[in-house]
């Protein structure tokens, strides 16, 4: 899997990553270090454009959501931990969609395991990058 | 029914993806629709995934996997020799609660219920396990 990381402007800079080929749990932590790395670049909104990712296993929902505590400033559960990283997102915020982390395009079957698994409750998910950038 | 096509890889994180391409390309060449392959191919990743990382748990071994048709239903046998384990044995995640607070590795468990139409385990008379997933209506009657 390649990942793309580019900057674009919409109403604030979005830093967008765009993910290439099949995520895994071969190659799930990647997504984590990536955003890790961009956050500590500056990057304070973050879009994932998912259109040229053709498969997603259970292991990049546990990215998602360590790059959606990342991009809100909190430190990631240890990925090894794997669903048990849920576990300890902070019960004090309520959950809804989150700000600082979206979703372009995913793919039907992506699209499908976001909705399977409850995710789209969390992460906002757009088909036209303009308006996704101008969501943020 | 089709001739079922088998492949046995090493239990490695990085062969789940050859297993899944392995997969797609017997459905589709059995007439599968795309999206009955790209259901079972998840599905069938889920469980590629928890044998590698929960049955054989870093040691060395196989993992066989056969494709086929019974009538219009898409059927996939994954067969190990790890320790013991049951997919029925882990509870099914309570979807009505938020999902930061499901149980760890129920959501692959979940997801394989959700896209396939028939999970069975059974532990072979040799000590191996075998996984058979099934998709019916998968393709066109013949």
């Amino acid at each position: 899997m390649e990942i793309v990381v580019e900057q674009a402007q919409g109403r604030v800079p979005v830093t967008v990553v765009q993910l290439r080929g099949e995520l895994d749990a071969s190659n799930y932590q990647d997504v984590i270090a990536k955003t890790k790395e961009a956050y500590d670049d500056g990057a304070r909104n973050l879009l994932l454009d998912l259109g040229d990712l053709s498969f997603m296993a259970s292991s990049g929902l546990v990215a998602l959501h360590s790059v959606a505590l990342i991009m809100r400033g909190d430190e990631p559960p240890d990925p090894e931990h794997g669903w048990g990283a849920f576990r300890t997102m902070d019960k004090e915020k309520e959950t809804g969609l989150e700000e600082h982390c979206k979703i372009l395009n995913p793919q039907p079957p992506v699209d499908k395991a976001l909705q399977l698994t409850g995710f789209k409750a969390y992460l906002e998910v757009y088909t036209d990058l303009d308006a996704a950038l101008a969501s943020f | 029914m089709n001739e079922p096509r088998r492949m046995s890889v090493s239990a490695e994180l990085k062969d789940l993806a050859p297993i899944r391409h392995f997969v797609e390309g017997a459905a589709v060449g059995g007439g599968a629709s795309p999206e009955a392959v790209a259901d079972m191919v998840t599905a069938l990743n889920e469980a590629t995934t928890n044998i590698v990382l929960h049955g054989y748990r870093g040691r060395s071994g196989f993992i066989e996997v056969e494709v086929g048709f019974d009538g219009d239903a898409l059927v996939v046998h994954l067969r190990d020799q790890a320790p013991a384990f049951d997919p029925f044995q882990v509870p099914p995640p309570d979807t009505s609660l938020p999902l930061e607070q499901r149980s760890p590795g129920g959501v692959g468990i979940l997801m394989i219920r959700q896209l396939t139409d028939e999970m069975v385990y059974r532990m072979r008379e040799d000590g191996s396990n075998e996984l058979v997933l099934v998709k019916r209506h998968a393709r066109d009657p013949a």
